[in-house]
């Protein structure tokens, strides 16, 4: 396990190399001089040249990308061009939101998938099987700004037909008041949640209907479970290291639907901050911000087979193994 | 993943896909078990509308695309506009059916890209040269976790929005996905006798590659390129709302999505119909890979193996092929159990 | 415990597994079910045990000491799971638990089945894994720190100790090796003789049914073919499938084996 771990750490900061250094040069190299676009249309060349100096884009390239990492891996990371605020600061603030958001999406997911995953692959009757095999299908391809919209008509405050909800905005104090926040942000979790939602569903089911199929749930019911008891205490637990992988992976993939979300739902969080900074072209923020983004999710990867490690017991075994070697 | 066709020991591309029936032939029974079934036979008609509505839209729309009328902004549907217009005074409709041929090409090229991207990768991971392989497979790992959306905004920096973003963004994640999931059953059929034997007879890598790895990957190919095709159109509306996808000017479904959202206010219903258009094809594009799957296997479709056994023992006695089908309708039901014991495995697949 | 089943019929979305099967096994009787493989024979037990897979149609009857197990529901059918039904499975390296130790795994029909104090529980765990000859320190153990033999004595363990009175075995020796086979046989039958159980003998392999059952059925693609006493058609197969099965066993049987099959 020991050795698992250091290789995965050695190739997730490996990995962070990498796309730092091809969010460096996405930025640079490819057509389109980010201090012309910024500095205006018809702004005249000093000023261009002063942003240009002002951005740090005068030196070498070498030189600008430690400078951005030695100062990333401090903590800070840098002032937006615009706004002249502190980045770090920005993102702060608005992680209260986004990661709320992240986790609630990734609650109903999790409340919605797995349970109507385990009922799907323990139904009776064919139809009902096929039946819950479309509904996963057609919930899965949902575009997450349907759902936001479908939501938004049948539940948000004022134009919904059950208005219940609020649909714009996040309050302005905050997670000070925690009734509003929480209830500003259920409409955006519930939209990305329950498409996400039907993807694990998908995968529960089909994770859990070959377990169904293997000796280990008959062992199980031989030795006096019901079906279900015997699907969920033994197939389930199996399924797990799968499922570890799914959720981690879906996660990743939710992060487009988060985005949306922010959006259509008005909430200043970091995806609406990234959007908003790209369309900028801010680059000292979009660099950092990237960068931020991307180690998140690598590092979710790595905790992910980190999880999966632990509890897959073949993997035990092969730990094990290694040591009596 | 035990998936049902990588149990199965499979013989080599010649076997499972013996020359005597043509590509024609080949095609008019795929397409008929493909439409034997629910799933398959609505998936063919959405994606046949997709690529006529395509088609006719670069000639013809109710009213031209091109066409606003500055004083019959954002109009409830009516008779001249029968989805309404938008701020620009444009009909929705005509620019929803001109959406389809963007987001057919969007969905083409990203099919293609992650493709060949996937292959790629696959026949580096299973090169005879362990170091080759190991670190393409702990290089895919590493990267896998990466969304698509983060590629699409390192692109949208220095490129703005436009149809690359999209393609390159989803072709190199679906790519990388593909190659993750291709493995497995690459590493069974190249540690197989026939890829052995034919390596010591001194065939390239490459043609090994093409002619014995490849035709044994189809099925899980199938399922995996028409998902991605699916979620491609996803992705083209999540960035293009985002303002990092298709830009402004160039009809998509993304942007006729966008549009409804403003709609909201104006008259609600309209908000539907995108998404519902969006919802439908990605269904089709879901359902399609699986339907060819079952369908394009000879060892899983007994119609297919009936068709290429008719054709190979004669042509002149072309009633035998009517005679084979008729005698496997009743084990089809058999080889449908086979396919939904081993959908499970498929679907896990899928990540 | 007696089991007797009656035209039991099984098929999976239209095709039929099982074909009017008829199949008895008196108190404290050890009959052998041989068939080839795909004839179907697991799927008898798996009626029996009412884990059949959730989209077979069965119909029939089997009768387990008078109780009819076809339409029961599934609680009370696995209220008798593991307490007076127990079953062997084929290979035990996919039915143990990989997760669980093996002691858990052997005390889990206990647990499911009876109110007992820790170390009640306790006593009867290493009093049978003794009894199936494994040491007391393998309780500790992972299944996939085991031998093959050994995952089979842990799985043996499992289905007897609660003493079951009915036993289903389902090719309990065909993943293994040929002396353990021999052992897991031997081992077996000793314990069903001591506590006087009813067992059902599942193979595809007539060498190892002669030293289990001295009656069995011949199955054949879902139809019974055959039934007789085990030496009688091992002499004189009446059905073209048991001399088949009758010549394999000679054929693959070492010498010595076989030999004093014939002899008897």
């Amino acid at each position: 396990m020991a050795r698992f771990l250091m290789r995965r750490l050695v190739l997730f900061l490996l990995a962070l190399m990498g796309i730092s250094l091809l969010i460096f040069l996405a930025l640079r190299i490819l057509p389109g001089d980010v201090a012309a676009v910024m500095a205006g249309l018809d702004a005249p060349p000093e000023r261009v040249d002063r942003l240009r100096r002002q951005m740090g884009l005068d030196r070498s390239y070498p030189r600008q990308y430690l400078d951005w990492i030695s100062d990333f891996l401090k903590g800070d990371l840098g002032r937006s061009i615009l706004t002249n605020r502190s980045i770090a600061s920005q993102v702060g603030i608005r992680a209260q939101i986004t990661f709320p958001l992240i986790l609630l999406g990734l609650g109903v997911a999790l409340l919605l998938g797995i349970p109507l995953g385990c009922a799907a692959a323990l139904a009776r009757s064919p139809r009902m099987q096929s039946f819950s095999h479309m509904a996963a299908i057609v919930g899965g391809s949902v575009p997450a700004l349907w759902s936001g919209l479908l939501l938004i008509m049948l539940f948000a405050k004022g134009s919904g037909l059950i208005g219940l909800l609020p649909s714009q905005g996040f309050p302005a104090l905050g997670w000070a008041q925690p009734g509003q926040a929480l209830s500003s942000l259920t409409l955006p979790a519930l939209s990305t949640g329950i498409i996400v939602g039907a993807g694990i569903m998908r995968y529960t089911r089909s994770l859990l209907t070959d377990m169904l199929s293997s000796g280990y749930v008959d062992m199980g019911m031989a030795c006096g479970m019901t079906r279900t008891q015997a699907a969920l205490r033994i197939g389930l637990r199996l399924a797990s290291p799968q499922l570890v992988s799914v959720v981690g992976l879906t996660m990743a993939e939710m992060i487009t639907g988060v985005m949306v979300s922010e959006n259509l739902f008005a909430l200043p969080g970091l995806g609406s901050m990234l959007i908003t900074d790209v369309g900028n072209r801010d680059l000292p923020a979009v660099q950092s911000e990237l960068l931020l983004l991307a180690a998140f999710f690598l590092f979710l990867g790595l905790l992910v087979d980190v999880t999966h490690r632990l509890i897959d017991p073949r993997f035990r075994g092969a730990a094990r193994q290694e040591v009596a070697d | 993943m035990s998936c049902e066709h990588a149990d199965r020991p499979r013989l080599g591309s010649k076997a499972a896909f013996p020359g005597r029936l043509g590509f024609f032939g080949r095609m008019r029974v795929v397409l008929a078990s493909m439409w034997r079934k629910a799933s398959g036979r609505y998936s063919l008609i959405v994606l046949a509308v997709w690529i006529l509505v395509s088609l006719v839209s670069r000639f013809w729309t109710p009213v031209p695309i091109w066409t606003t009328d500055g004083y019959r902004i954002w109009r409830a549907p009516s008779r001249d506009h029968l989805l309404g217009t938008d701020g620009t005074g444009a009909d929705i409709l005509s620019w929803l059916m001109a959406g389809s041929a963007t987001n057919l090409a969007i969905s083409f090229l990203a099919v293609i890209l992650s493709g060949v991207l996937g292959l790629l990768l696959v026949m580096a991971m299973v090169s005879h040269r362990s170091g080759v392989s190991q670190t393409v497979v702990v290089l895919v790992d590493a990267l896998i976790s990466l969304p698509t959306v983060l590629l699409a905004l390192i692109l949208a920096v220095p490129l703005g929005p436009s149809i690359a973003v999209v393609v390159v963004a989803c072709g190199f994640g679906y790519g990388l996905n593909l190659a993750r999931i291709v493995r497995p059953q690459a590493l069974l059929a190249a540690e197989s006798d026939y890829v052995q034997s034919a390596r010591h007879s001194g065939v390239g890598s490459f043609r090994i590659f093409c002619t014995h790895l490849v035709p044994n990957v189809i099925p899980v190919l199938c399922v995996q390129l028409s998902m991605s095709a699916g979620t491609s159109v996803l992705a083209e509306a999540g960035l293009t709302y985002l303002g990092v996808g298709v830009p402004a000017g160039l009809p998509s479904w993304g942007h006729s999505l966008t549009t409804s959202v403003k709609f909201i206010n104006v008259f609600p219903l309209t908000v539907l119909w995108p998404g519902l258009v969006v919802t439908m094809v990605v269904v089709a594009l879901n359902l399609f890979g699986d339907a060819l799957r079952d369908a394009i296997d000879p060892v899983a479709n007994p119609r297919l193996r009936a068709a290429v056994a008719a054709a190979g023992r004669s042509a002149l006695r072309s009633e035998e092929y009517q005679e084979a089908s008729a005698q496997l309708d009743d084990s089809d039901h058999h080889v449908d159990n086979a396919i939904h014991a081993g959908e499970g495995g498929n679907d896990v697949a899928e990540y | 415990m007696s089991l007797s089943i009656d035209g039991l019929s099984l098929s999976i979305n239209g095709r039929t597994i099982l074909d009017r099967v008829n199949l008895r096994v008196a108190d404290g009787q050890r009959v052998g079910l041989i068939g080839s493989s795909g004839s179907g024979k697991s799927m008898i037990a798996r009626s029996v045990l009412g884990t059949a897979p959730l989209t077979a149609s069965l119909s029939g009857s089997i009768l387990v000491d008078g109780l009819q197990i076809l339409g029961s529901d599934d609680r009370s059918l696995a209220d008798l799971r593991g307490s007076r039904m127990g079953m062997i499975f084929q290979n035990p390296s996919t039915a143990l638990n990989p997760v669980k130790k093996v002691y858990s795994q052997v005390e889990l029909p206990l647990r499911r089945h009876y109110r007992l104090s820790a170390q009640e529980r306790r006593r009867r765990v290493m009093e049978i894994l003794q009894r199936v000859g494994l040491d007391a320190d393998l309780a500790g153990s992972y299944p996939h720190e085991l031998s093959g033999g050994q995952q089979q004595r842990a799985a043996i363990a499992t289905a007897l100790v609660t003493k079951p009175r009915l036993i289903l075995a389902d090719e309990p020796t065909t993943a293994l090796d040929a002396i353990t086979q021999r052992q897991i046989v031997d081992l077996l039958v000793s314990l069903v003789d001591q506590s006087g159980a009813s067992l059902l003998f599942i193979t595809h392999d007539f060498s190892v049914l002669a030293r289990v059952a001295d009656y069995c059925y011949i199955l054949d693609a879902g139809r019974l073919v055959e039934s007789g006493q085990t030496q009688s058609i091992l002499r004189d197969p009446s059905s073209p499938q048991g001399r088949t099965l009758v010549r394999a066993a000679r054929e693959l049987t070492l010498s010595a084996d076989g030999g004093k099959h014939e002899a008897d």
